[in-house]
C-alpha cells in the first residue's frame, strides 16, 4: 500500500503474458509492468473478494500455471477489464485503475519509500487539546498519533497525576497490549523487584520485553511523582533506527554479522503465582528483502548465552557487538529528559531504546506508571483516524472512493519497525 | 495379523466421522546426571573442555567473549531477576585466558592483567547444557497426523483444583503435535475462558477476548457464515499471529450437512515441499506475500498490512515459521517482474501441495468438545454446511505462542526438577527445541 498521487494512467498494452501499462509522474514517462497471475489474484470484483469483509475467495487450486491474456479494456473510464485465455476457464478479472496504480509491485523503480523521521528536538502535545467540550477533538490527536508513528517520540504535558489516568489517555487509541506485567505497571522502588527498572539502579539501553517474538508496540510512561530531591532519574533515549544505518555506513561487514547471527533472549519471572520461561533467538538487526532495516533488537540485561553458532560466528558476532554497542553509547547520540510530573513519554519500543539512569531519593520519591499498545493496532488506528479527518466532508461513501481514500492514506508508508517486509 | 487403518483420502464436501483414539505413550528421558571432566585445556584464546556425559566423551570449545557475557556470579547476573548487569563497554575486543580453576562445581576463568575483567564463574552445568557449538538437529517436532483427546475434568476437577500432570500431557502433545481436542467441557457460554487460562492469559485481539463462530447477518469474516473455508492460520496480519487457537462447540445440531473442520500440518507440508522442489521452497522464503485486514464498516474498524514471507528460515536453513492464510492476502508491492513471476510459480504450486496432502484430518466437533491446536502450525479449513434450520454455535480465543511455550517448558521444568534445586537457565529441556512456528531462531 502507498500513496502514489502523482502517478497519470495514460494506456495500457496487452502484451498476453504480461500486461504493460504506461503512466506519468512529474513529466516522466514510465512503463508498469503486470504479471498475469498478479492480476488474476488481485481481481477486486464480488467473484473473488467477499464484498463486506474484502477477503479474499479465489480457490488457489482452479488457478492453472499458464496464464494469458486474451484482452484488457477500460470500462468506464476507472476499471480495467482482463479477459483470459479460454483453456485457462478463468473469470474476468476487474481492477480500478487507482488500485493498479497504486499497488503496483515495481513501484519500487518509481516512488516507493517506506519512511521514518527523526529529529533533534523532541514534540509536545497538550492533553487538554484532545477534548473540546468534552468531545474529542481528532484533528489535535492526529497530530499527536502522526507524530509518535513517524518520529517515535513525543511527549504530552498536562496528563493529571492521577493513579490509573494514563488508560484515559491510552485507551483513546486502543485496548491495552496486556504482557506478563500485566495491563499496567508501576515504575518505583519496589523490595523485591521483579525488573531492575523497579529499584534505583541505572538501566542500560534496551527494548522492553525483547524476548517475545512482537514486543510491545508503543511504550506510555506517566510521571506521576518525581520530586525535585530526587537526583539523577533522567529517562535517556538512542534512535535504534539511526545508530544501526550508522554502523552499516562505518562498518557494513559487521552490520551483516548482525543481521544473520541471532542474539539470544530471555526471561525468568516468578510473580504472583506464575512463573514464566522465555526463550528466544533473533538478529539484533533485521533486513528485508531489500536489505532495509525493519528491525532493531536490543537487550543486553536479558541476553542469554549465543546457542547453535559454529566457533567462527562466535567469534564475528561479539567483534560486531562489541562495536555496536559502542555507537548506542555516544552521547550523540542520545536524548536525555526529566520527566515532569503530568507528562507522559510516549514512544515506539521496537525502533527506540531507552534507558535510565539511577537515582538517590532520600526524601522525595519517583513514581511513573506504564503501559503498551500492540504495534499493529497502533498502526490501524492511526490509519483508521487518518482516514476519518481526511474524508470528514466527503458525502461519498460508496465502494470504489473508499477504496481509493484508503489507498491514498499516507501512514501506510511509516517504518514501525515491527519486522514488515514492507 | 493386524490390520492397517487406512485413511481415506479426503473429499471436501463428503461427510465422514472419524473418531481416532491415540495410544501415544510419553517416553521421559532421562537426564543425564554422570558429569566426569576429563580434562580442562586452556588455549588462551578459547578454553577446550573434555567430558564425559552420562559416558559418553564430547569436547567443548567455548570463546572467551562468550565466557565473558556468560558468567553467572553476582557480578554479572543481578541475584533476583537474573538480568544480566555486565557494562559491555568495559569489555575489551581482545580477551585472553590466564587460568582456569574447578571450584566445586563451577570453573573459575581468571582474565590477562590487562583486560581488567573480574573473575568469571560458571556452574559447569550451564556449560554443557548451553554450549553454543551444540547444533540443533533432531527433530523438533512430529508431524500431527491423528487427534488425541483430553477430558476437561482430568485437567482440573469440579472445585477448580488443577491436576498438573495432565495438563503438562496436554501442553506437552500441543508442543509436539500441535493439535489436541479437550471433550467434556461444559457447553455454558464463556467457559472456554477457563481452559485456555490454564495455559496463560487470552491474547486479544480485533476479534476481541472471545469471538463467536456462527452465521451472522452481516459477517464481518468469511467465517461467520455457512461457507467453506479453506486451509489458513488466523490473523497472520499481526507480527505474533494468536499461538493457541480455541475453538469450542457449544451446539452442532444433527441436522446440519456438513460443517466439518479439517486440519493439516503446515509444519510437514513445508518440509515435503521443500523435498520436492526446492527452488520454489527457496523463492517462499525470500519473496514477501502481503496479509491484510482493511475493513471500515466494522464497530472497531480495521487496517493492517503486514508483509511476510510464507515460509521463514533461521541461520541454519531450518524452517521457523509457515504463514498460509489465501483468504488475508492483498496485493504483493515492491517486487521485479521477475520477482513476482517467481513468486506465483512458487505460490501456486505450494497451494497445490497444501490441498492434495494426504494426512489431513477431518473431525466434526461435537457439543461440548474443543478443539485446541497451534495456529501458526496446524492450517485450519472447514467444509461448507447447509443449516436445515439447525444452529451451529462455536466459542473461540487464543493464547500468545510465547506464553504458550513458556508454560510448557515451565510444567517440564516442575515435573522433572521439582525437588532438585536447580536454575532453569542452566539445565536442559527437552520441550526447548520444539518449534512452535513463531520465528524463534533457535
Amino acid at each position: 500500500m502507498s500513496a502514489s498521487e502523482s502517478l497519470n494512467f495514460i494506456n495500457l498494452t496487452n502484451k498476453v503474458d504480461h500486461l504493460e501499462v504506461l503512466v506519468s509522474q512529474n513529466q516522466t514517462e514510465k512503463v508498469l509492468e503486470f504479471e498475469p497471475h498478479w492480476l488474476r489474484f488481485n481481481c477486486q470484483s464480488d467473484k473473488s473478494r467477499e464484498p463486506s469483509t474484502g477477503e479474499r475467495t479465489i480457490t488457489i487450486n482452479n488457478v492453472p500455471k499458464d496464464l494469458k491474456i486474451k484482452c484488457a479494456m477500460i470500462e468506464n473510464d476507472e476499471l480495467i477489464r482482463i479477459v483470459w485465455n479460454d483453456l485457462s476457464n478463468q473469470s474476468d478479472s476487474l481492477i480500478p485503475i487507482e488500485f493498479l496504480l497504486n499497488n503496483s509491485p515495481s513501484l519500487s523503480d518509481i516512488d516507493f519509500n517506506k519512511h521514518y523521521l527523526t529529529s533533534n528536538k523532541i514534540f509536545y502535545f497538550d492533553y487538554n487539546s484532545f477534548f473540546t467540550s468534552q468531545i474529542r477533538n481528532d484533528d489535535k490527536i492526529f497530530d499527536w498519533l502522526k507524530s509518535l508513528a513517524e518520529y517515535g517520540l513525543c511527549i504530552v504535558k498536562n496528563v493529571p497525576t492521577k493513579e490509573n489516568m494514563l488508560r484515559n489517555l491510552v485507551e483513546m487509541i486502543a485496548p491495552l497490549h496486556r504482557t506478563i506485567y500485566g495491563e499496567m505497571f508501576d515504575v518505583r522502588i519496589d523490595v523485591n523487584p521483579l525488573n531492575l527498572a523497579f529499584s534505583a539502579s541505572p538501566l542500560e539501553f534496551h527494548n522492553d520485553l525483547i524476548y517475545y517474538e512482537s514486543p510491545p508496540g508503543i511504550q506510555f510512561l506517566h510521571c506521576l511523582k518525581f520530586d525535585e530531591s530526587v537526583v539523577g532519574g533522567e529517562t535517556l533515549f538512542v534512535d535504534g533506527f539511526q545508530i544501526a544505518e550508522k554502523f552499516r555506513q562505518q562498518h557494513p561487514k559487521l552490520f551483516d554479522v548482525l543481521t544473520k547471527i541471532p542474539a539470544s533472549f530471555q526471561k525468568t519471572h516468578d510473580y504472583q503465582g506464575r512463573k514464566i520461561f522465555i526463550q528466544y533467538s533473533k538478529p539484533h538487526i533485521v533486513v528485508n528483502h531489500r536489505q532495509k532495516i525493519i528491525g532493531v533488537n536490543w537487550a543486553p540485561a536479558n541476553e542469554g548465552p549465543l546457542r547453535n553458532c559454529t566457533k567462527e560466528e562466535i567469534k564475528a558476532y561479539y567483534e560486531a557487538y562489541l562495536e555496536f554497542n559502542k555507537l548506542v553509547y555516544d552521547k550523540s547520540n542520545i536524548t536525555a529528559i526529566r520527566l515532569n510530573p503530568g507528562e507522559v513519554v510516549c514512544f515506539n519500543n521496537r525502533r527506540f531504546i531507552h534507558s535510565r539512569n539511577g537515582f538517590k531519593q532520600a526524601k522525595g520519591s519517583r513514581h511513573f506508571q506504564g503501559c503498551y499498545l500492540t504495534m499493529e493496532e497502533f498502526k490501524s488506528e492511526v490509519l483508521a483516524l487518518e482516514y476519518k479527518v481526511n474524508n470528514r466532508n466527503n458525502e461519498q461513501n460508496d465502494e470504489i472512493n473508499q477504496a481509493y481514500d484508503i489507498c491514498r492514506l499516507k501512514l501506510w508508508n511509516v517504518n514501525v519497525a515491527n519486522n514488515d517486509y514492507y | 495379523m493386524f490390520k492397517k487403518l487406512i485413511l481415506n483420502p479426503i473429499s471436501k464436501n463428503i461427510f465422514q466421522k472419524k473418531e481416532i483414539f491415540s495410544k501415544l505413550n510419553f517416553p521421559i528421558k532421562t537426564y543425564h546426571n554422570q558429569v566426569k571432566i576429563i580434562n580442562i585445556e586452556n588455549k588462551r584464546t578459547s578454553l577446550e573442555l573434555f567430558v564425559s556425559v552420562d559416558k559418553e566423551e564430547k569436547l567443548l570449545c567455548f570463546d572467551p567473549h562468550w565466557l565473558r557475557f556468560n558468567c553467572q556470579s553476582e557480578n554479572s547476573r543481578q541475584i533476583g531477576t537474573g538480568q544480566r548487569i555486565i557494562p559491555i563497554q568495559n569489555v575489551p575486543k581482545v580477551l585472553l585466558i590466564d587460568s582456569v580453576k574447578k571450584k566445586d562445581d563451577s570453573l573459575v576463568i581468571k582474565w590477562d592483567v590487562d583486560s581488567n575483567q573480574p573473575d568469571t564463574i560458571i556452574p559447569i552445568e550451564f556449560l554443557i547444557n548451553n554450549n553454543p557449538s551444540e547444533l540443533v538437529n533432531d527433530d523438533r517436532y512430529i508431524p500431527c497426523e491423528e487427534i488425541k483427546y483430553f477430558e476437561y475434568f482430568e485437567l482440573v476437577d469440579s472445585n477448580g483444583n488443577r491436576n498438573e500432570t495432565k495438563i503438562f500431557e496436554w501442553l506437552r502433545h500441543m508442543m509436539l503435535y500441535g493439535l489436541t481436542i479437550v471433550k467434556n467441557l461444559p457447553t455454558e457460554k464463556d467457559m472456554i475462558k477457563n481452559l485456555a487460562e490454564l495455559i496463560s492469559p487470552i491474547q486479544s485481539t480485533i476479534y476481541d477476548q472471545l469471538f463467536d463462530v456462527k452465521v451472522d447477518q452481516n459477517p464481518i469474516n468469511i467465517a461467520y457464515s455457512s461457507v467453506g473455508l479453506e486451509f489458513h492460520m488466523d490473523l497472520m496480519y499481526y507480527e505474533s499471529a494468536p499461538g493457541i487457537q480455541f475453538l469450542h462447540c457449544l451446539k452442532f445440531d444433527p441436522e446440519i450437512v456438513g460443517g466439518e473442520s479439517i486440519f493439516a500440518d503446515a509444519f510437514h507440508i513445508a518440509e515435503l515441499f521443500r523435498q520436492k522442489y526446492p527452488d520454489l521452497f527457496s523463492t517462499l522464503t525470500k519473496i514477501p506475500a502481503t496479509f491484510q485486514k482493511i475493513h471500515i464498516d466494522r464497530k472497531r474498524p480495521v487496517y493492517m498490512v503486514y508483509q511476510r514471507p510464507h515460509i521463514a528460515l533461521n541461520h541454519r536453513g531450518k524452517i521457523v515459521a509457515v504463514n498460509w492464510a489465501p483468504p488475508f492476502e492483498g496485493p504483493l508491492t515492491n517486487l521485479s517482474p521477475k520477482e513476482t513471476k517467481l513468486y506465483y510459480r512458487a505460490y501456486v504450486e505450494f497451494a497445490k501441495f497444501v490441498y492434495s496432502y494426504n494426512k489431513t484430518i477431518v473431525y466434526r466437533l461435537n457439543p461440548g468438545e474443543a478443539a485446541c491446536f497451534n495456529n501458526r502450525r496446524i492450517l485450519h479449513a472447514r467444509n461448507s454446511f447447509i443449516p436445515n434450520s439447525g444452529i451451529r454455535h462455536f466459542q473461540g480465543c487464543y493464547v500468545n505462542i510465547d506464553e504458550f511455550k513458556s508454560e510448557a517448558l515451565v510444567k517440564e521444568f516442575q515435573m522433572k526438577y521439582a525437588n532438585a534445586s536447580k536454575n532453569v537457565n542452566h539445565i536442559k529441556l527437552d520441550l526447548r527445541k520444539t518449534i512452535v512456528g513463531n520465528q524463534d531462531y533457535y
